[in-house]
Formats: structure tokens, C-alpha cells, sequence
């Protein structure tokens, strides 16, 4: 059986493959990547290997990544040192992995899995797991790093009022009534905040939940949207948002 | 949030300031008396008197003082009575003190000097202003230092928390890859699995203290052994230098802060033999300690929530008084991280 490993410390390189070799099943190694981009080198330049062994936290990102830019076609088994992220989405959707640091034992267990399940069912729950890792917000931003005059200041989203965009600048303001700017667009930006606290407004407008101070109903269904903080420009929620706006503002 | 009225009703530390205020004013009546009696004052006798009746003067305003602070009127309607009640207290029972002082001493205010009737009737004047005015200062001197310690014992507690959570963050990650690293080292290099475990416990050890403040020298120990981890983790992929000569040894430095540096560079940035990444820590102008690695940020964005900077940046504003300062260029990441003189702890 010919394996892939896929790990960027050399030291974890080798205690993986002498785990390998020391295991009940006859595998050899026939390649060794380091990064995404020797990983994804590799695989088109090379026949697909029985097995890769792929660690999650590679040196230029993550190896999830290599499944966007590489057809693969082989059963992979994970390894991660202790990712809290990684070993939910494994459990839901079913996927082999190791836990640093790793002995033949470990090894054993997961081809004996691997044995069990069909080649199908193997890649189906792969491409599961990239769909759910793609649905998952699982981390909130808790700080912004923010310019203020010659200076980048780290901002926490908690003291955040509201975050307005113009043409080209995504500008934050606090409680206290400053104003910051940010590199960041309001779009991605309003993926990386806590839905129950923020909310898009519209298209200029992400508002925070305790910033509001009155809500009033606008011409046409639309509302308009007052904070305690002052605005550059009025909030104006459309028609179309005003019911879910609603029902976020009185969750 | 509501303004808070400057002079509270009901607030406990009334009869502090009204006893501290009175103690103040009767201390000084009798230095003056003494003053007054030891020179041998010709009217030592009616000095006595004079001051005895400040004395009854300054109490009464006071009680009509507190019983204004603490009436349920707005703020301005409030000092406007104190002085109003000053004036019209202070000048009748004046007229009345000189006049019983002078039928007493039988000495009859002259004509020409009824000046002296409104210089003595305006000091009583000042007197009671400044009684109420050193009333006011002392109860929200007392009220400010109550607060103030109540936020700074709430802050020390929430920061404690979380510097509590990021040695938590620290440790499972950290200790499983270690570990696993240890596990390739025996048996192939056994001399660097020694070091490696050495390297291990100080710093576990370092991290499970639960000291506010470091001196700079523990922390760049700690910042060793913690860089000598992934250096053998890494190989030659990353570099670390550390350069900060020995003049700021004993100052102090916010506890695992440099270390938060480090980690953060190697977690947002490319590390790999062909690009590998350089961190220096080394000292900046005035009393600094800067940590600064080169920029080549990782492909997919890194799953971090931005609590290492914002968490620092409140350690150092609370522990040295000082924020950290943050620069960024398109080729390098820099944080200067304040030192606390060993003078000023």
C-alpha cells in the first residue's frame, strides 16, 4: 500500500512514518509534502497514492484548501495535534483522523475503519465535511485591528455602535463616539460578527443590537432606525429586510 | 448612560465628610485661639468669643448645608440655596454676634468703622461657601475613590480571567504537537529530546504563575525556551532573534507578552522552507520592547478571533500605564510592548 504524508515539521514527518512503519499494515511511503503547494505539486504530478496522511495545520494554511485545487480520489486519514474545530467536523461527518502524538496503535485502528467503510461512502463524507467546514462561523471575531490617525489599534467588537462604509473605506464607530477605519469590506466583515448582536441594515450599515435607540416606521414599509450614537447618514432598513430586522431586533 | 448627580441624596458618606469637614474648621478656631491667646492678644477675651460664635456659625450652616444636599432638588437649585442660605444666615446672625459682643465688652461699633461690619460679616460669608464647597469636594472625592476602586477591582478581575482563558488557548494545541514532536526526537536524537523536555517544563511551569507584572529578564528566559520549542518544531524555516542586551533586565513587562508576539507571527504567516519567516525581538526607543517578524500572511484566512492583541493592549494600558503600538508595512508586522521602570512598581 503506497501513502502520501502530508506534514510540515520535519520531526513530526518522521515520528508519523516510523508510526506508519511500525503499524500492523504493510504501507510505504512514497511521498512527503510539507505545504499546499508541494502537496498539490505532488498530487498532479504523481499517480494518486493508496492513502494520504494529512495534517490540518500546514505552514502556508490550511490543508482543507487542497481539496479545492486537487481531484482526490484516495481515502485520507487527518491528523491534528488537538483542534477543538477540526475533531467536530470529523465526528459529524464521519472522517478518520489521528491525534498527536501518534503511535502504530492509533495507526491499526484507523485502516481497520477505513477497511470497514466502502470507497464511496469515503469520498461522500469528504465532500461533506468541506460543505459543512464552508457553513460554519464557528469563530466570531472578538477585536478589530483597527488605523487610527498613524496608528493600528486593536478594537473589541463588543465596543463597537455601528460600521459604516463610503466608497472606498469601511469606517468603525464606538460607543464613545470614535470613529476608526478598516481595511476589511462591510461584507466580510459582517460574516466574521455575532448574528444575534449585529445586523446588516443595508447596504452602508452593519448596527449593533444595543446601539439602537428607536425604530420608526418610514414611508413605503420601510424603517427608519435611530442609535444613541450619531449616524453620518440616516438608517434606513428597505421593505424587503424590515420583518427579519424586526424579528432580530425583539429576539 | 443617566448623568449622576454630583451630591447624592442619601449617600452614606455625608456624616464622613460632614464630621471631617467640622473637625477641619474647629482645628483651626482653636489653632488661631491659641495662637491668638499665647501672643498675648490685648483681646485675647474677645477673640475667644469671636471665634467661639464662628464656631456655632459654621455648625448651623452646616446642618442647613446637609439638609440642602440631601433634598431632592437639582443640582443647581441646590448650590444656589446653599449660598443664598449663607448670605442670608451668615450676614443677620453676624450683625447680631457683633452686636451682643459689643454690648458684652461694652465697646459700641463706631460709625466710621462700619466697614469693619462687612468685612467681618463677608468673612462669615466666605466661611460658609467655603464650608459647603469642602463638604461637596470630600463627599465626591470619596465617591470617586469608591468607584475608581470598584472599576479597577472589576478590570484586575476580568483581565485575570482571560489571561487565565489565553493560558488555557495555550495549552492543549500546544502540548499535543509538542509532545508528538518529543515522541519523533527519541530514540532519533535523544540528546535534543533532553533539551526539548527541559525547554518543555520551564516553560509550563512559567505559564502556571499567576503574577501580574514579570521582570524582562524571566520573560525573555520563558520567550527562550518557548522559542527553542519551535524552532526544533519548525527547523530552518523560521528564525528568531532575540536582542535585548541586559540594561532593562529588572524592569517590568506584562506576563507572556512577548510570547503572544512570537505565537501570533508564526500563526498568521507562511513558514516553510522556501519562505521562511524571520521574528526579532529587540529593544525600541523609549523603553519599548519590540517584536517584529516579516509579513507573507497564510492563503486561507486563520481562524483566529483577535483576542491576543486587544488582550495585550489592555494588560499594558492597566499594568505600565503605556499601550502597545502596532505597525504594519506590506513587509513586516511590529508591536512595541511598554516597560515599567523597577522604581515605579
Amino acid at each position: 500500500m503506497n501513502a502520501l504524508i502530508i506534514e510540515d515539521e520535519e520531526i513530526a514527518m518522521r515520528a508519523l512514518t516510523d508510526a506508519i512503519h511500525a503499524s500492523d499494515y504493510d504501507i510505504g511511503v512514497i511521498g512527503k509534502a510539507k505545504t499546499i503547494t508541494e502537496s498539490v505539486a505532488w498530487l498532479t504530478a504523481n499517480p494518486m497514492p493508496d492513502i494520504i496522511f494529512m495534517d490540518i495545520n500546514l505552514g502556508d494554511g490550511s490543508s482543507f484548501s487542497i481539496f479545492e485545487r486537487v481531484q482526490i480520489t484516495c481515502p485520507v486519514i487527518f491528523v491534528t495535534a488537538y483542534d477543538e474545530f477540526a475533531l467536530k467536523a470529523f465526528e459529524v461527518n464521519c472522517i478518520d483522523y489521528l491525534l498527536k502524538p501518534i503511535t502504530p496503535r492509533q495507526i491499526n485502528r484507523a485502516m481497520k475503519k477505513l477497511d470497514s467503510i466502502g470507497n464511496l461512502t469515503r469520498s461522500e463524507n469528504i465532500d461533506r465535511l468541506l460543505e459543512w467546514i464552508g457553513t460554519q462561523n464557528h469563530a466570531y471575531r472578538r477585536s478589530f485591528l483597527v488605523a487610527y490617525k498613524d496608528k493600528l489599534l486593536p478594537v473589541a467588537t463588543s465596543d463597537v455602535a455601528f460600521f459604516y462604509a463610503t466608497d472606498k473605506q469601511t469606517h468603525i464607530t464606538t460607543y464613545d463616539g470614535r470613529t476608526y477605519t478598516s481595511e476589511s469590506s462591510l461584507d466580510n466583515i459582517g460574516r466574521s460578527l455575532p448574528p444575534d448582536e449585529f445586523f446588516r441594515a443595508n447596504r452602508q450599515y452593519i448596527i449593533a443590537h444595543r446601539a439602537i435607540k428607536e425604530i420608526t416606521v418610514w414611508f413605503a414599509g420601510k424603517l427608519s432606525v435611530s442609535l444613541y450614537i450619531d449616524t453620518p447618514e440616516h438608517i434606513i432598513v428597505s421593505r424587503a429586510k424590515a420583518s427579519q430586522f424586526k424579528s432580530w431586533y425583539t429576539k | 448612560m443617566e448623568r449622576e448627580s454630583l451630591f447624592p441624596r442619601n449617600i452614606f458618606t455625608y456624616p464622613l465628610a460632614f464630621i471631617s469637614a467640622t473637625a477641619f474648621i474647629v482645628a483651626i478656631h482653636v489653632v488661631v485661639l491659641v495662637a491668638l491667646i499665647s501672643y498675648g492678644n490685648s483681646h485675647s477675651d474677645r477673640a475667644f468669643t469671636a471665634i467661639g460664635s464662628h464656631i456655632i456659625i459654621a455648625l448651623w450652616l452646616y446642618l442647613t448645608t446637609f439638609t440642602i444636599l440631601r433634598s431632592r432638588m437639582a443640582d443647581k437649585w441646590k448650590v444656589l440655596t446653599a449660598v443664598c442660605s449663607a448670605i442670608l444666615t451668615g450676614g443677620p446672625v453676624v450683625y447680631l454676634t457683633i452686636l451682643l459682643q459689643n454690648s458684652v465688652l461694652d465697646e459700641p461699633i463706631h460709625p466710621i468703622e462700619s466697614f469693619k461690619f462687612l468685612s467681618t460679616g463677608s468673612v462669615y460669608v466666605i466661611t460658609a461657601l467655603f464650608l459647603f464647597l469642602q463638604c461637596t469636594v470630600i463627599v465626591i472625592w470619596i465617591r470617586n475613590r469608591q468607584k475608581t476602586q470598584k472599576i479597577n477591582a472589576l478590570v484586575i478581575e476580568n483581565l485575570r480571567n482571560r489571561y487565565l482563558a489565553l493560558k488555557q488557548q495555550l495549552s492543549p494545541h500546544f502540548l499535543f504537537n509538542s509532545l508528538n514532536t518529543l515522541r519523533g526526537l527519541i530514540g532519533n536524537d535523544d540528546e535534543r529530546a533532553i533539551d526539548y523536555v527541559d525547554n518543555l517544563a520551564d516553560m509550563f511551569r512559567y505559564t502556571l504563575q499567576e503574577k501580574s507584572v514579570v521582570t524582562l529578564r524571566d520573560e525573555l528566559d520563558f520567550l527562550s525556551a518557548y522559542s527553542a520549542l519551535l524552532l526544533v518544531r519548525f527547523g530552518s524555516a523560521l528564525h528568531i532573534e532575540i536582542d535585548c542586551g541586559s540594561e532593562y533586565d529588572d524592569w517590568y513587562i506584562p506576563p507572556m507578552s512577548l510570547q503572544t508576539l512570537v505565537e501570533n507571527a508564526t500563526k498568521h504567516n507562511v513558514i516553510s522552507d522556501t519562505t521562511p519567516l524571520h521574528i526579532t525581538i529587540s529593544m525600541a526607543e523609549g523603553e519599548f520592547v519590540r517584536v517584529s517578524n516579516g509579513r507573507m500572511p497564510k492563503t486561507d484566512p486563520v481562524k483566529s478571533n483577535g483576542t491576543g492583541l486587544l488582550n495585550l493592549s489592555e494588560r499594558a494600558l492597566l499594568l505600565t500605564g503605556r499601550d502597545i503600538s502596532i505597525n504594519r508595512t506590506d513587509e513586516t508586522f511590529t508591536v512595541d510592548v511598554p516597560l515599567v521602570s523597577p522604581l515605579k512598581k
